[in-house]
């Protein structure tokens, strides 16, 4: 089977030819935005109509599912703009050398056009909560999370004082306690056999 | 049956949702156990790895009947081909959306798709998923034109489902690898 990084060669070969480069990095652009609002709006949960009734002034769902076809190109940065303040995203419109293109193409799949909204962006969420909100993503269920909980408070990066920076893990802590008594370093614990697990 | 882990499913799906290799992993968590591991080991080889095959068939000549019918093209039109074929190989044919559309006229042609090219001329390249694995292959069949909303050749839908069972009758002979248009 090909690799990635097979395509990207051929991808790289075929692009000494100018014409040929301009148009397939024009129609991987149309491909890519068309694609990237349905991925946005599939991972928020909302329907076409919803993302219209959410963009300011709002658009109709026939327009939403004009602009999520590959093959429409006439999008225009307003209009982008507006579909980024409805997801709340930016918008980035920059100019780009070809091998920048290349990477985007080598790495196209829904998880890399995936973007988070400010609330759930990393930079923006303090760490509690950002545990609360990966729990609850990872198990949606009440019940099963419940029964995750208990595990979850025992891992030290997982608990409320480690995100403090309190309480942080010490070597003593990971290692057998009889280790320091009296002051006096005790390791023979290092000379103990190793016990199968089954 | 026990489709395995959630975080599991929503991990294989963002990868494309591969159908064929998302069934052997599942198989083997539910019922070898496979320690996660090496599950996770497949899902990266997936990720790395898990494109669709393309192929091209092969007329009774033996000749390439998608390369004879892109002889003509300009570089423009190869590269736009080139990009939502390679798209195409990536991703597969659900997540870029509406990337590959059923054919139109009659008679109606189930098994074939197109795969639409904007442009000076509208290039129809037709293909169909499969045939002999539908979960990860997909061929061209032939190679049309659009003109005022209908194909040329007319016909084309019709000729494209001739070559998909000619190719089912003359099993992998009938069809190779899919060359890439660029000169």
């Amino acid at each position: 089977m090909k690799s990635i990084s097979d395509l990207a060669n051929r991808v790289k070969k075929a692009f000494r030819n100018k014409e040929y480069r301009h148009a397939y990095v024009d129609e991987f652009l149309n491909v890519s935005i068309a694609t990237q609002i349905k991925v946005l709006r599939e991972q928020r949960n909302w329907t076409q109509a919803e993302l219209g009734n959410r963009v300011d002034p709002p658009m109709k769902q026939t327009r939403i599912s004009i602009m999520e076809n590959v093959n429409y190109s006439s999008f225009s940065i307003n209009t982008l703009r507006k579909l980024a303040e409805a997801f709340d995203l930016t918008l980035r419109v920059s100019f780009e050398s070809f091998g920048c293109r290349l990477k985007d193409i080598e790495q196209f799949s829904r998880v890399a056009l995936e973007r988070p909204s400010f609330e759930d962006d990393p930079a923006f969420v303090e760490r509690e909560e950002r545990k609360i909100t990966a729990a609850t993503k990872a198990f949606p269920d009440v019940q099963e999370r419940e029964r995750i909980e208990p595990i979850l408070s025992v891992v030290p990066s997982f608990s409320a004082e480690a995100a403090q920076g309190k309480n942080r893990p010490q070597l003593e802590d990971v290692l057998p306690r009889q280790k320091i008594a009296n002051g006096v370093e005790d390791r023979s614990w290092e000379k103990q056999p190793m016990r199968a697990t089954a | 049956m026990n489709y395995g882990p959630k975080w599991l499913t929503a991990t294989a799906l963002n990868l494309g949702g591969r159908p064929f290799f998302w069934n052997i992993i599942n198989l083997l968590y539910s019922v070898n156990r496979f320690p996660l591991d090496f599950i996770i080991f497949l899902l990266y080889i997936m990720s790395v790895n898990g494109h669709w095959q393309l192929f091209d068939f092969l007329n009774s000549h033996g000749q390439n009947v998608m390369q004879v019918w892109a002889m003509g093209l300009s570089e423009k039109e190869r590269g736009r081909l080139d990009a939502k074929i390679d798209l195409l190989e990536i991703a597969g044919g659900s997540l870029p959306p509406k990337l590959l559309t059923p054919t139109s006229g009659k008679p109606r042609q189930r098994n074939i798709m197109e795969l639409a090219i904007k442009g000076q001329v509208a290039l129809r390249p037709l293909l169909c998923r499969g045939p002999f694995n539908v979960q990860n292959e997909f061929t061209f069949l032939f190679g049309a034109i659009e003109r005022d909303r209908k194909y040329v050749p007319r016909d084309a839908p019709q000729r494209a489902e001739t070559n998909r069972l000619d190719l089912l009758t003359r099993g992998e002979n009938g069809r190779e690898k899919h060359k890439r248009f660029s000169k």
